[in-house]
């Protein structure tokens, strides 16, 4: 180590900035060079002028600004208590999140969550299937099915696709609109409506089910993200007019809802066949677009 | 400037809605936060008000902080956010912050001090006032690294910079302050800023 780079290095140095075999290296070139020692023991003495004057200048809160302080939190809701708005919302929706810290805990906390929407998808799941077999069991008892009495087609309504977003435009207003809002429930819907608009396709068994699901669920994925990149933009044109601890307060939470996309999108990795991870997927971009929403038209 | 550190389930307590709690992390916050605000806007008065909503935040948002470890890193952010709002009000009104000589510097009259205690004066007059020559982002890393302590991450995460950007305002800063300070840092370093002049950049 030369000079100028152990002076370079100095103040990281002093700081405890450095790793140790930098540290080292410092150490080893101080102990050779009388000059570069004048120059951190100035550093030093710096240091300690700045020390004594914070010491010195710092100020201590006087008793009536904890009085102050006291009465203004004592006129608020306890800080527990459910907030208005797009934050009482997250709030709900991060409960668990919150209330766990650890790491283990969150994962526990996710894979109960999983479990539920995976019960809940799972049971619709079977619901349509049975009455798919249903249906094909009571058409098997026809001996001669009669064209003019084929079975009743149900009733299907269904669900339009969301309207992509229109990339290049510079109104969000209309793209916000057109995202696909009620999320997972919805999306559930779509795939139930597309089953019941082939009721007597031939399936030809749950690999095609299956596919047709994660068909679904990627063609909400790519609108959702569509959405996000149009807020994006908006949020970026206006955060220097936000209230920097509601942005604060955003970016905490777009952390946590992104990391429930990437534990969402793990689990589609390993489990494909899994309605519920897509689910899941789905309702974590739903809450992420319904929070950018808040905060791009606040 | 090392503080004890708060006994564990502090911040559980407070979170929970528990105000004597709370005060603790007051009594423990309160001065390094104060005296930070006070760096940054340089006016006793309003760096008391601005502490004081400050503290009033926090407790409103401690159910988002999510790392316990980190309160004091989160409080200096809510403590920058609100000094640079109100920096960012005082600008629009065009009034200026800074005073020629801060009225914690101000001698009382007809009090006489010792020689030592009137060269601390006048030192601290000096650092107080290159201070305030400093930009708003140097005077903010230097006071957080110089007076507080923080690593370049926490000062980062504080702060919302690089840590290459935090680390050339910090030893910018540093330069800056020291050419105020040089007459008191002895002839060594006078003599050693002439002949080295990279270390001094």
């Amino acid at each position: 180590m030369n000079c100028e780079r152990c002076r370079t290095e100095l103040e990281d140095f002093l700081y405890g900035e450095l790793s140790a075999a930098q540290s080292a290296a410092i150490r080893e070139h101080l102990t050779g060079c009388a000059d570069c020692r004048v120059v951190r023991d100035t550093l030093e003495r710096e240091n300690e002028i700045f020390a004594e004057f914070y010491e010195q200048t710092a100020l201590d809160p006087a008793p009536e600004m904890w009085e102050a302080i006291r009465s203004r939190i004592a006129a608020e809701a306890p800080a527990t208590e459910p907030r208005a708005g797009w934050l009482a919302r997250l709030s709900e929706w991060l409960s668990v999140e919150r209330l766990l810290a650890s790491a283990m805990l969150r994962q526990t906390a996710f894979a109960a969550l999983l479990v539920i929407i995976s019960v809940a998808a799972t049971t619709l799941y079977f619901t349509l299937k049975n009455n798919r077999s249903n249906a094909d069991n009571v058409a098997r008892t026809i001996p001669t099915p009669q064209p003019a009495q084929s079975p009743e087609q149900p009733k299907a309504t269904p669900t339009p696709a969301p309207d992509s977003p229109s990339p290049g435009t510079d109104s969000v207003r209309p793209e916000v609109a057109s995202v696909p809002k009620g999320s997972a429930t919805k999306s559930l819907r779509s795939v139930q409506a597309k089953f019941s608009e082939k009721p007597n396709a031939p399936l030809a068994g749950t690999a095609n089910e299956d596919e047709l699901i994660q068909r679904q669920v990627a063609r909400a994925v790519r609108e959702y993200q569509d959405a996000v990149v149009l807020l994006e933009r908006k949020i970026a044109r206006r955060r220097d007019s936000l209230d920097p601890v509601v942005i604060a307060q955003y970016e905490k939470s777009i952390d946590l809802i992104n990391r429930s996309i990437a534990e969402s999108r793990r689990t589609m990795r390993e489990r494909p066949n899994d309605p519920a991870a897509g689910q899941y997927l789905l309702a974590a971009y739903a809450k992420k677009v319904e929070l950018m929403q808040e905060i791009a038209l606040q | 400037m090392a503080f004890a550190e708060l006994a564990p389930g502090v911040v559980a307590r407070a979170k929970g809605g528990d105000e004597e709690a709370f005060h603790l992390i007051f009594n423990r916050y309160g001065r390094p936060v104060l005296s930070f605000i006070h760096n940054l806007v340089q006016n006793r008065e309003l760096a008391e008000e601005l502490a004081q909503e400050t503290f009033v935040r926090a407790y409103r948002n401690l159910a988002g902080l999510q790392d316990e470890l980190r309160l004091s890193t989160w409080l200096f952010g809510i403590a920058r956010n609100v000094a640079r709002e109100s920096m960012r009000q005082t600008r629009r009104d065009e009034r200026r912050v800074g005073l020629d000589e801060p009225e914690s510097l101000k001698l009382k009259s007809e009090e006489v001090l010792p020689e030592g205690a009137m060269l601390d004066q006048e030192l601290n007059a000096t650092i107080q006032k290159a201070l305030l020559a400093l930009d708003e982002d140097k005077r903010l890393v230097f006071s957080l690294k110089i007076f507080h302590e923080k690593s370049y991450e926490e000062i980062s995460a504080i702060t919302g910079h690089s840590i290459g950007k935090l680390k050339t305002d910090l030893h910018r800063a540093r330069a800056e302050m020291r050419k105020r300070i040089a007459p008191y840092l002895g002839t060594a370093a006078v003599i050693l800023c002439a002949v080295s002049p990279w270390v001094w950049q």
